[in-house]
């Protein structure tokens, strides 16, 4: 996996670009990534586009930045998940506590 | 304390070790023992190779310098043979030489040297290889006893969690599983129990993750899993507390996605919930066809404490000969070497070709030892095929009411023993909808009088009463409406609707336990609010194909006494027990 966020002017709005496999191993890079993140931050858009495999660690690690929120689905945002992506997150009823755009 | 704290307080001490040093120039052993004394080592002399090895297996040093030209046997051969006998042990060998040829220095690490000095020795070089050699030792040293304190650890683990966790379930000599862990431990979990009733709960989960981490949830799941299973809870309820437990428990981003299944005893219907699992298949007996797919319906476990699942939970009708087939994600997952995924396509073709009379699973695991090969495994695989079959079931034994001399309700009213216990319960309006109130009861007769071994009848008596007293006293049901043929599915509609619209009504159980010398009674009595029912037409629907009054003659087979009051919304049974 490769990850790099990118905070808005305003730094209310985090962009997490991530790529390639996103698993359990990628722990410890994505806590030390969400780490860094100004606490000012309300709103995360997480770009899937370049990731062709996730397991449930990294749905874990997705619902660390839905608790950040305050359990607010709107504010955490998946979007260019491909179609197995779009399957893993259905079967684990992942539209309940996140928006995914399809 | 830091490295080089250590490095540091060593280069102070005088005796930091032994060296061997193997050299057949005396003149360089010479130079080389003073030059180490210095760096407050202790020397060994060895003349050759064959003299290294054999002075080294006599006394192991704690780092070897050895030269590459020898008479006898070489650096190479002698170096090979002192880093066998080392074993899992780090001894830092260091090549003197002469050579200047980079191909001569490579074989030098190749054979299993750590390092190289070359001739003319060099003070300052020397002391700085033997630091960093040591520094390199003494990591290695603290990663072998980390990694043995770990091996203890999980060995320990493992028992506790076999223990705990495994050794509690039941039927598992007729239900077929596959588990492959992808450590010493597994994050996927199944579990069995029993109900009161001996309907037969099962949950297969999966933890984020795997290893040791993963398994420790395990253990409250568990925990909880049994105790409301035994209690008569219903799997909702069952699945809402786990929920909760572990959404308190565990760290964010930790959680359980689980199959959850209960048999009924019958072998009528199965209640079933999938949470964030791939699907669950329901197998035709007969033909080994797909009959129903569950697909997930709810978030895993562990992520949002206030969810409900009454929502989730369905309900199917089996057949006895049915198979359920219960599998984690590791399964569809795998991978092969080329990175394919085995996927829920090909378990769905095994199904289809599969013959009846043989285990599905069986198939699926063979093809996917084929398709996985020496592929690296990613996570833990977890199936289970159950066959609805009664083999799997306890034998029915169910305790009967101890004496036959009748009681009256008067009787029972005038009663009042020094030991007796009364217990009454009262359920209102909305609470009607869900509660379900025979765990407490249960639970409070077991606490009061014991009587384990009563516990299914108690649970069955309870039950029917209750049921009666909702069905047909407050929601004014007419079982009538089960005589039809598919009149069973209207019935539970028609009843569901009634639930979900009552907002009056209510049902007073009474409990009064009477232990006495011998043994005791139990005295229940049931009275809700309805207009009451045709006690007498329903008692006297006795023909055994009837749908009707199978509750009311389940009742009487079970306990002393059963009296009506003459309206019909009031029951008073006795049911006693000796000692």
């Amino acid at each position: 996996m490769s990850l790099s966020s990118s905070v808005s002017e305003d730094e209310k709005t985090v962009t997490m670009l991530i790529t390639g496999r996103f698993e359990f191993s990628d722990h410890a890079d994505f806590r030390k990534a969400y780490n860094q993140i100004p606490p000012t931050t309300s709103n995360y858009i997480v770009d899937m586009a370049g990731v062709e495999y996730m397991d449930s660690a990294a749905l874990g690690m997705l619902v660390v930045l839905h608790e950040r929120t305050g359990n607010d689905k709107t504010r955490v945002i998946l979007k260019g998940c491909n179609a197995d992506i779009l399957k893993i997150l259905d079967i684990s009823k992942f539209d309940q506590i996140l928006t995914i755009e399809r | 304390m830091s490295l080089a704290a250590r490095d540091l307080i060593k280069t102070n001490n005088n005796h930091r070790g032994t060296a061997l040093v193997a050299d057949d120039e005396l003149s360089n052993r010479i130079i080389l023992k003073s030059l180490l004394k210095k760096n407050g080592y202790e020397v060994i002399q060895a003349v050759d190779g064959a003299d290294a090895v054999h002075k080294f297996s006599e006394k192991p040093t704690d780092m070897v310098f050895m030269d590459v030209m020898m008479p006898i046997m070489d650096g190479y051969e002698s170096a090979r043979k002192i880093k066998e006998i080392s074993g899992e042990h780090f001894i830092p060998i260091i090549f003197l030489t002469a050579m200047t040829d980079e191909d001569a220095l490579a074989h030098c690490i190749e054979v299993g040297g750590d390092d190289f000095l070359t001739k003319p020795l060099n003070h300052t070089l020397l002391r700085a290889k033997i630091l960093a050699m040591e520094r390199i030792r003494d990591l290695h040293r603290d990663l072998y006893q980390l990694y043995g304190r770990m091996q203890r650890d999980e060995e320990i683990a493992e028992q506790v969690f076999s223990n705990a966790v495994l050794a509690g379930n039941v039927a598992f000599e007729h239900i077929h599983s596959l588990s492959r862990p992808a450590d010493i431990f597994s994050g996927d979990i199944l579990l069995t129990s029993f109900s009161p009733s001996n309907d037969l709960n099962v949950l297969m989960g999966d933890f984020t993750g795997h290893g040791l981490a993963a398994a420790l949830g395990a253990l409250p799941v568990s925990e909880v899993f049994r105790s409301m299973s035994t209690k008569g809870f219903s799997p909702a309820r069952i699945l809402s507390a786990i929920n909760e437990k572990l959404a308190n428990m565990l760290p964010t981003g930790m959680f359980l996605a689980a199959q959850y299944v209960t048999i009924s005893h019958d072998l009528d219907h199965i209640t079933i919930c999938n949470c964030g699992m791939p699907d669950l298949l329901i197998l035709d007996g007969d033909n080994n066809s797909i009959k129903h797919r569950v697909i997930s319906s709810a978030l895993p476990l562990g992520i949002d404490s206030n969810l409900a699942f009454h929502d989730n939970v369905k309900v199917y009708f089996i057949k006895p000969g049915d198979r359920i087939l219960l599998a984690t994600d590791g399964v569809s997952e795998a991978r092969n070497i080329n990175g394919e995924l085995f996927g829920q396509a090909r378990i769905d073709e095994i199904v289809k070709t599969q013959n009846s009379d043989s285990f599905v699973l069986d198939t699926i695991t063979k093809q996917l030892e084929e398709f996985c090969g020496n592929a690296p495994q990613d996570d833990d695989i977890t199936a289970a095929e159950i066959p609805c079959i009664s083999a799997l079931f306890p034998k029915k034994e169910l305790t009967r009411s101890a004496s036959e001399t009748p009681h009256t309700a008067e009787h029972v009213h005038s009663s009042n023993i020094g030991d007796d216990v009364d217990f009454n319960l009262t359920l209102r309006h909305g609470r009607l909808r869900d509660a379900n109130p025979i765990p407490l009861l249960i639970s409070y007769i077991q606490e009061t009088a014991g009587l384990d071994e009563h516990r299914a009848t108690l649970f069955t008596l309870l039950t029917e009463l209750y049921v009666n007293a909702l069905d047909h006293g407050v929601l004014g049901l007419s079982s009538d409406i089960k005589e039809t043929s598919d009149g069973f599915t209207h019935y539970l509609q028609e009843r569901e609707h009634l639930l979900s619209v009552l907002n009056e009504g209510s049902i007073t159980i009474g409990l009064r336990i009477e232990p006495n010398k011998t043994g005791g009674k139990i005295i229940i009595c049931v009275e809700d609010s309805g207009a009451g029912f045709d006690y007498k037409k329903e008692r006297a629907c006795t023909s055994n194909t009837a749908l009707c009054g199978r509750g009311l003659m389940l009742i009487e087979e079970l306990c002393e006494s059963l009296e009506h009051n003459e309206k019909g919304n009031k029951v008073v049974a006795v049911y006693s027990w000796s000692n």
